[in-house]
């Protein structure tokens, strides 16, 4: 048969009669699910494949850039703090200690309290009311800095060990009792 | 000859029509005794911690959807390691399938802690170790997705992915560590610390059968996942055709008169 | 008080639906996937191992 290569062959052509023939084409871009064959432009999803590895490792060259920084020394501990006064200056960082029983006051939009690790104590204000579960004899991580003698912070993070009870209330003791057991370690 | 002996084979047990067995019915029957029974302790019959109050109740999902992660990224290492020896596509199969589920559990990992650290810790996310370590962990998974992704030789992306899969299982015992070796916000480890976790009694009963939920559910839809997976492979061993036709199913089910 | 009630019981509820709701329709896409496709493969390629 005389085939015209003007005309391209019908069966490559959506079928008119066909009841999807009314919808536009046949959308064949490639899907997210993994392991289904390519049905669209092989080389767009190769780009698109290789751009998201690019992404992922630059996500995680950022991740651990940023990770390193903080991770390393997340938090000092009150009485290291104290000692590293001169250097710290005004500059932000994180203090752990615990919450001194008795010396918190919560006044309009701030709390303030003394913290304690090992043999130091500090005063803080924190602007901001404190999370729920804020209380005396926890031990806490404070965002701030040094200002004058006191520590200002706007961020109090609650610390937890993994220890869990159904009905304890001398449990809530047992942070303190490790503080004092450690800072007699760590000196 | 054979062609007979494969026909009366095939009578005997029908093939399958979906990526479900008798297997898969039976372990997905016992993973949904334990969601219920983690269901009914985890939510209602525990009572609230010391300490924590109701919000302990997440610990019943956190712990074991990153112990099913841990479990489907141990079964990723070992299934890379034997697709290197063994060259063979279940290896390939077993791990990528493992790869995908991990993801998913570690994902909902993260996301459940941040919930939980926004009512525990006052956040949802510092950049402190356990969750720094957790992050680089979830997207070198996702990395391992995202190579198998390129289109490849089949060889090819078995290979490449293997080798991923490998390095990245060092990461499960950093992150499993992380809170002994730097200081932190996280708590320390809840469970594999120690066999008995400082748990009351209702509490590590609720914690246990959630685990058990966990963990099974984690192999049921490895299982389904690895079927369904060897499925796209004989699917795209059929070629382009069968693939429009599939995507044709899928896009308007109506018109799937060959189906 | 309230407010903070509130936020507790959301993350909780958020949690246990964040999970139940992942792996649900991840399950769910995984045996539509494999009933579609069984649907293509011949009966014999129907094989697992």
């Amino acid at each position: 048969m005389d085939v015209d290569p003007s005309v391209p062959d019908p069966s490559l052509l959506d079928d008119e009669e066909s009841p999807d023939a009314a919808t536009p084409a046949l959308d064949v871009t490639p899907r997210r699910a993994p392991s289904t064959p390519a049905t669209g432009s092989k080389n767009l999803r190769s780009y698109a494949a290789v751009g998201v590895v690019v992404v992922l490792i630059a996500g995680m060259g950022l991740v651990l850039f940023k990770g390193l920084n903080n991770a390393a020394l997340f938090y000092y501990n009150v009485d290291e703090a104290v000692t590293q006064r001169p250097d710290l200056g005004d500059q932000r960082f994180r203090m752990q200690g615990n919450v001194v029983d008795g010396t918190i006051e919560e006044s309009d939009g701030s709390v303030s309290f003394v913290i304690a690790y090992g043999d130091q104590r500090l005063n803080v204000v924190n602007s901001g009311a404190p999370p729920e579960l804020f209380d005396a004899k926890i031990p806490v991580i404070l965002e701030g800095q040094f200002v004058g003698d006191e520590f200002h912070s706007d961020q109090i993070l609650i610390r937890h060990d993994s220890t869990y009870d159904e009905k304890n209330a001398d449990r809530v003791n047992k942070a303190q009792a490790d503080a004092d057991a450690r800072s007699g370690v760590s000196g | 000859m054979t062609t007979t002996k494969i026909q009366s084979a095939s009578t005997v047990s029908p093939a399958p029509t979906g990526t479900g067995s008798r297997g898969t019915k039976v372990l997905g029957g016992f993973a949904l005794v334990f969601l219920v029974i983690a269901v009914v302790y985890g939510l209602f019959i525990s009572p609230p911690d010391a300490q924590l109050g109701n919000t302990i109740r997440i610990i019943y999902m956190h712990v074991p959807t990153v112990m099913a992660a841990y479990l489907a990224f141990i079964i990723t290492a070992v299934s890379s390691g034997m697709y290197l020896w063994k060259r063979t596509e279940f290896w390939d199969l077993l791990g990528s399938s493992a790869a995908e589920i991990g993801v998913l559990f570690f994902a909902v990992t993260i996301v459940d802690g941040a919930l939980w650290g926004k009512v525990t810790w006052g956040v949802f996310w510092r950049w402190e170790p356990r969750l720094t370590t957790s992050a680089v962990l979830l997207i070198m998974y996702i990395g391992y997705l995202a190579v198998r992704a390129i289109p490849a030789d089949p060889r090819t992306r078995a290979t490449r992915c293997a080798i991923i899969g490998i390095v990245a299982i060092v990461n499960v015992p950093i992150v499993h560590k992380a809170v002994d070796w730097w200081r932190g916000l996280h708590q320390g480890k809840t469970v594999l610390g120690t066999i008995d976790p400082e748990m009351g009694g209702t509490q590590l009963f609720a914690m246990y059968s959630s685990l058990i939920a966990g963990l099974l559910v984690c192999v049921w839809l490895l299982i389904h996942r690895f079927r369904a997976g060897f499925l796209a492979e004989r699917a795209s061993d059929l070629g382009l055709d069968q693939a429009l036709e599939e995507r044709r199913l899928e896009s308007s089910p109506a018109t799937g008169e060959d189906a | 008080m309230n407010s903070s009630n509130l936020t507790e019981t959301l993350c909780i509820v958020g949690a246990w639906l964040v999970t139940f709701g992942a792996v649900g329709a991840y399950g769910a896409a995984v045996i539509l996937r494999g009933r579609r496709l069984s649907k293509i493969v011949p009966p014999e390629q129907r094989r697992w191992m």
